[in-house]
């Protein structure tokens, strides 16, 4: 309880640190006040702006698009963490956001040990999906006829919302990690399907035709133009692809599973144990925000190979 | 020409009106192929199942869904009402206060700097994730699905609408500031329906995430609707009923797609065929 009302007093003062320091910022009167001073005001990080944006309102002007949305972000949480310190409000409804922070603290080893089952899996889903779709497509941008066999109908698919069959995954493939497995690619491979196809199928046709006149055959179109075309596409459906991986994978283990981060939270809200639940939640995101920079990189790296 | 069966031709001419034979023999391959695809389907799926290769608590013939949605199908629409309704009123809440939030980032400079970042950040919280919490806050009755189900499908319509709403042709918008229309003026008769598009594509994605919501719900709280079904069926090893259950989902999410598309069809009535 110390440590709670310790980190509650820092934040109160962070949220209330920025209107002050922004309002600071505004008038020109505290600007001449520093300078008088004559005090290296280094320790403010406006300072590293370069002179050209001199001024304490063009600084504000350059650091507005930063500091307003933490500002804000910051003054929620620290509501929130008023409003259930105020209140005494049961923990069990309604952590604060300092509880849950120490929650995560407390809990790091069981939520570590529960990364990798979810990770991996969510992983291993969207691998394996990022590689069937692929070769989905290009088998459909190949042949005409079975493009217009198959692509109706995985469209006409796609209004069944697909975590409607997580159970049928656990029914087929049993309580493993293979259902997981299974459901994760099925639900993260529509994405690559739909988007790379579009993608294969809209190149420029004035590029087709040139290449056509050249003499280039089917296959070397499809690597060295339609492919290199298509990226964007790709990489934009792998972005929302790679989420869709980890709901897959959170969705099967509220349904079936002895571990992970999805299990976590569910036996932790079954418990009431709010704080661990939010925290697992948070866990969560900072795995989302790792798969997320990953596929960011691979799209950069892509991008430079390609780009030349 | 002579040989096309009369339904068929017919299905063809509505495709080409004027269209040669060539014409009308690419729209008849446009339908019969993926229809012969999905019956292909449809047959394999029974001839595996004839062959003994999985037991049928695993895979039953689709004979044996059909029969469970002819006759279970008292029992499921009750659950299928539900959930419509859930996702209706998820959905509608979350368009309402996702397109005003929307126009409230628009108008306002400081709403915008301040809740847009914000907004962008919350969508990497996977909120499938508090599906749980939604539960303990609001019970196990339909408020959980709903509240759960609108907080899921605001965000894409947030943001689609709010880049649509700012990224209208910024002439227009000068013209009428020059005609000191007022920025309410501005954000209804301009902003509004020019974002149109954008907004209906935010609201589909959310559309469908509303869907995903109710599901998900009814997996967690496990009481009724249609994800009860599908999650207890599959449970209780009955294959088919859980097979039928989905076949009932298919069915309303088509119905609330078709009311979207409705909805989207009288709005771009209202704004596009006045010139006032």
């Amino acid at each position: 309880m110390n440590t709670h009302a310790i980190t509650v007093s820092d934040l109160d003062t962070l949220a209330a640190d920025t209107p002050a320091a922004r309002s600071g910022e505004d008038s020109p009167g505290v600007r001449s006040a520093v300078a008088d001073t004559g005090a290296p005001a280094t320790n403010s990080p406006a300072d590293a702006i370069p002179p050209a944006f001199s001024g304490f309102a063009g600084r504000f002007q350059q650091i507005r698009p930063f500091v307003l949305p933490a500002a804000f972000g910051l003054a929620v949480l620290a509501l929130w963490e008023f409003i259930v310190w105020v209140t005494n409000y049961p923990p069990s409804i309604l952590p604060a956001p300092t509880a849950i922070l120490v929650s995560l603290v407390e809990n790091r080893i069981l939520l570590l040990e529960n990364v990798p089952a979810t990770a991996g899996v969510a992983l291993g889903g969207f691998a394996i999906a990022l590689i069937a779709g692929i070769a989905i497509s290009v088998a459909m941008t190949w042949s005409l006829s079975l493009k217009e066999a198959f692509y109706p109908n995985i469209i006409a698919f796609q209004i069944v919302p697909k975590v409607a069959w997580a159970p049928m995954f656990v029914l087929w493939l049993g309580i493993d990690m293979e259902s997981r497995l299974g459901f994760a690619t099925f639900i993260s491979i529509f994405p690559i399907i739909i988007s790379m196809t579009a993608g294969l199928s809209n190149t420029d046709p004035s590029m087709l035709k040139l290449c056509r006149a050249l003499t280039a055959n089917k296959w070397q179109m499809l690597v060295y133009v339609r492919f290199p075309y298509s990226l964007p596409y790709l990489f934009s459906a792998m972005k929302i692809s790679i989420t869709l991986a980890m709901i897959g994978v959170i969705v099967g283990e509220f349904i079936t599973s002895q571990q992970g981060l999805g299990y976590v939270i569910l036996i932790s809200a079954g418990r009431s144990d709010i704080d661990l639940m939010l925290a697992a939640v948070l866990m969560l995101c900072f795995i989302g925000l790792i798969f997320y920079g990953l596929v960011e990189l691979g799209t950069w790296l892509v991008k430079r190979w390609f780009g030349q | 020409m002579a040989s096309i069966p009369r339904s068929a031709s017919l299905i063809a001419g509505i495709g080409s009106a004027f269209g040669s034979v060539q014409e009308r023999a690419v729209v008849m391959r446009k339908i019969a192929l993926p229809v012969g695809t999905l019956l292909l389907v449809l047959w394999g799926w029974n001839y595996v199942v004839d062959a003994k290769i999985f037991p049928s608590v695993v895979l039953p013939p689709p004979s044996d869904v059909l029969d469970m949605l002819l006759m279970q199908s008292g029992f499921m629409y009750g659950h299928a009402q539900q959930t419509f309704f859930e996702c209706l009123a998820g959905f509608a809440l979350a368009a309402f206060c996702g397109v005003g939030l929307a126009m409230l980032i628009t108008v306002s400079r400081i709403a915008r700097e301040m809740l847009y970042p914000n907004l962008v950040l919350f969508q990497l919280i996977p909120t499938i994730a508090l599906a749980p919490l939604f539960v303990l806050w609001f019970g196990l009755g339909s408020e959980s699905r709903l509240a759960y189900a609108m907080c899921l499908s605001l965000f894409p319509i947030v943001v689609s609408s709010s880049t649509g709403l700012m990224n209208t042709n910024p002439y227009f918008v000068r013209l009428c500031d020059s005609l000191t229309a007022t920025r309410w003026q501005i954000l209804f008769r301009v902003r509004f329906p020019f974002a149109l598009p954008h907004i209906f594509t935010g609201m589909r994605i959310g559309l469908t995430l509303a869907i995903i919501g109710v599901i998900v719900g009814e997996f967690v709280t496990a009481q009724s609707g249609i994800g009860y079904l599908i999650s207890f069926a599959s449970s209780s090893l009955e294959t088919a009923l859980a097979l039928a259950a989905i076949v009932f989902l298919l069915a309303v999410g088509m119905l609330l797609f078709l009311i979207l598309m409705l909805v989207e069809y009288i709005m771009n009535y209202i704004f596009s065929s006045e010139d006032r």
